[in-house]
């Protein structure tokens, strides 16, 4: 795929970051007849570069294709100070964004996760509603192709997903019996993952190495769904192009962007709108690193909530151990099955909101070993307690007979939870690397204790001879949300409901960061329907937008 | 803190390949991790220290001074088991990165994935197995929806 061939000096919009939204909006834009550049400081990633048909696919998984960039440290990547984190976050520079990496698992938020202040009396509602999103989330299920069944009673009626289901495999089975046998709910998962070649994309063939990159290209990222179309449209997407600073005019509006150049040449592209999609972390990270004589503190950041309010969705995980062969390395990885039994508030549990749960494949030996690695079987506490004879007994027992009921905990905004600019950290161009202060609450504590129980009750009713818990994983913030919230009020948000700032009138954000709440679903699905919700307005607005002279 | 920091290795000194010395250090070492047993075979059994460790330091070569450190503890006097104790109980770090590695090159060998019935990442074909479970879907539906209605 080619991609710049001579960068215009001006245009019409210029999209920072090329994943999930900066593909919708930019497609969406230059279909309107906009001229667009998008700026991406990461690359392609051929499809030939994913391990996942080959041996070197598990040690790989831990170095060169882990999701978290600080492991990675490719040179696209910028650094992130984790010091004062409970959680680490997780992404992936390259065009497509973290849709390279992500598990696919495309689930909608549910209708009580836009009214949280008005059902539970914590947080604050978003500015617009579910059924405000349905018709963007289902025609977001047809642009990505997303393989499920309809009428799943964890929503109201709405289109049912334009792929059949993916085999919910020996482990869903399973899974699901426990489910019946307790009379919880259940649902085979919606995966943006092709069922039948569709769009671009081939068929699965349950690799399972979803999330290390798809070798077939059956999962939708949106370097395969979006950006092969818009750059044919005139999209110029330009890789390589690290941004250091939104610039502004006298009147405070954004007048374009200035990127460092493979070679750390800057450039300057000229544009009438600016759009940030560049997630959760990256977003706020560039906005205070264009502070100015008139923004001071930030760009677009009279609310002081820039960076703020950060989401990450802790995660625990249940595994369970069968005595029966379930081929549990088999894909996709991607979710088999999803429940919403106990998503909702029930004030006798102690805490409010809930959480999903996903049943995902337990990857190879050496993933297994991670799972159930260092416990004796014999029940030994020597320091070599998971090695010498255990190591196989350990592996004959869990390998290919385990699954993981995973719970993904809506996390409730906090102010004291936010990025902020490191003051020693720079990334390869010189750039301040972002720094991540985050603490789960009392909240979540209780929510995840309450569910891990829920999802042993679980996999005991399934039959598993055995379980794990992982109380919190540390490598689990995949979803960065929260950080530039929209909102009505200028005083409490920093964009209103289409993303556009209250400060700065032609700038937009497309990503996770104006999550008002984090729900407990999966994001992508939503910063999917709200991109192209809000770059539907830009394009409708469009004679009326307020633009650089 | 890496192997250079804790003083334990001169880094001029590392080179990037095993030496047949080294390897054969390390076969014991591996065979303590992973023996022969329940009808696996031991680790060196299968060329771990000979063929796949250099497989898995070419993906993980951060890794390869703690392999190294760790192969510099055999031949101190202790047997192979009190030299990987002592490196679980004294150098974490250096252990986890010994058994990542060892781990790692021992699933390689397709005699240990024939063995464990593991045919690698393999390529299937869809099935559609709706049949097996609609009739439990069935009575999900019939529960009826589990959201929340929003007040109007």
């Amino acid at each position: 795929m080619t991609t710049e061939t001579t960068v215009p000096a001006r245009v019409d919009v210029v999209v920072v970051g090329a994943g999930v939204a900066g593909a919708i909006a930019t497609r969406e834009l230059v279909e309107a007849g906009f001229s667009v550049v998008c700026l991406e400081q990461g690359d392609w990633t051929p499809r030939s570069e994913f391990t996942g048909a080959t041996k070197d696919w598990e040690l790989a998984a831990q170095r060169n294709w882990h999701p978290n960039p600080n492991v990675r440290g490719m040179t696209a990547d910028y650094p992130i100070d984790v010091s004062e984190s409970d959680v680490n976050p997780l992404m992936y520079a390259g065009v497509g964004g973290s849709s390279i990496l992500y598990g696919a698992h495309w689930v909608r938020s549910l209708p009580s996760d836009f009214r949280v202040r008005t059902l539970d009396g914590v947080a604050d509602d978003w500015p617009l509603t579910y059924e405000d999103l349905q018709p963007y989330y289902e025609r977001m299920d047809e642009q990505m192709g997303v393989s499920g069944l309809g009428d799943d009673p964890t929503y109201p009626e709405t289109a049912a997903p334009p792929l059949p289901p993916l085999p919910i495999g020996r482990i869903g089975i399973r899974a699901a019996k426990g489910m019946d046998a307790l009379g919880w709910h259940w649902w085979p998962a919606p995966n943006a993952i092709a069922s039948r070649a569709s769009r671009g994309r081939e068929a699965c063939v349950r690799r399972g190495t979803c999330q290390t990159g798809c070798p077939e290209g059956a999962k939708s990222s949106t370097d395969i769904t979006h950006w092969p179309e818009a750059i044919a449209r005139g999209a110029v997407l330009v890789t390589g192009a690290r941004v250091s600073e939104v610039t502004v005019d006298d009147r405070g509006l954004a007048t374009g962007a200035t990127w460092l150049d493979r070679e750390g040449v800057r450039q300057h592209t000229r544009a009438d709108v600016v759009i940030l999609a560049a997630n959760g972390v990256g977003t706020p990270r560039l906005m205070l690193m264009s502070s100015s004589q008139r923004f001071p503190d930030g760009l677009a950041n009279s609310s002081g909530l820039v960076g703020r309010r950060l989401m990450m969705h802790p995660y625990a995980a249940v595994n369970g151990v069968y005595d029966e062969d379930l081929e549990s390395w088999l894909g996709p990885a991607g979710q088999s099955i999803v429940s919403a039994q106990f998503y909702e508030t029930d004030a006798s549990r102690g805490f409010v909101r809930g959480a999903k749960w996903q049943v995902m494949p337990s990857g190879g030996p050496l993933g297994n070993r991670s799972g159930y690695g260092g416990r004796a079987v014999a029940g030994g506490t020597d320091e070599l307690a998971g090695w010498g004879a255990d190591f196989h007994a350990q592996s004959r027992r869990a390998f290919g007979r385990s699954f993981e009921w995973g719970i993904i905990a809506e996390d409730l905004p906090d102010e004291g939870n936010r990025v902020v600019l490191s003051d020693s950290l720079l990334d390869s161009s010189g750039l301040p690397a972002p720094k991540i202060v985050y603490r789960s609450s009392e909240n979540t504590r209780k929510l995840l204790e309450f569910h891990r129980d829920r999802a042993r009750e679980a996999h005991l009713a399934a039959g598993a001879i055995e379980t794990f818990d992982t109380p919190l994983m540390r490598d689990c913030g995949w979803h960065l949300l929260g950080t530039a919230r929209m909102g009505t009020d200028p005083a409490d948000s920093v964009v209103d409901q289409y993303g556009r700032s209250h400060d700065v009138p032609n700038l937009y954000l497309m990503d996770g960061s104006t999550f008002v709440t984090s729900s407990g679903m999966n994001p992508t699905a939503t910063i999917a329907a709200l991109a192209l919700r809000s770059v539907e307005h830009l394009i409708a607005g469009r004679r009326s937008q307020v633009v650089p002279a | 803190m890496n192997p250079i920091q804790i003083g334990l290795m001169d880094p001029a000194h590392v080179s990037e390949q095993l030496s047949d010395e080294e390897r054969e250090a390390y076969a014991m070492l591996a065979d303590e991790l992973i023996p022969a047993a329940e009808g696996m075979p031991a680790a060196s059994e299968v060329d771990v220290h000979r063929r796949w460790i250099d497989q898995a330091l070419r993906l993980r070569p951060d890794l390869r001074l703690h392999l190294k450190v760790a192969i510099a503890a055999v031949g101190t006097g202790d047997s192979p088991r009190q030299v990987a104790i002592g490196l679980a109980k004294e150098q974490p770090e250096i252990f986890a990165a010994l058994g990542q590695l060892t781990a790692g090159a021992y699933y390689m060998d397709d005699r240990v994935r024939d063995a464990m019935g593991y045919p690698g990442q393999e390529a299937r074909r869809l099935v559609d197995d709706t049949d097996e479970y609609l009739e439990m879907l069935g009575r999900v539906v019939e529960r009826g929806p589990v959201f929340r209605e929003i007040p109007r």
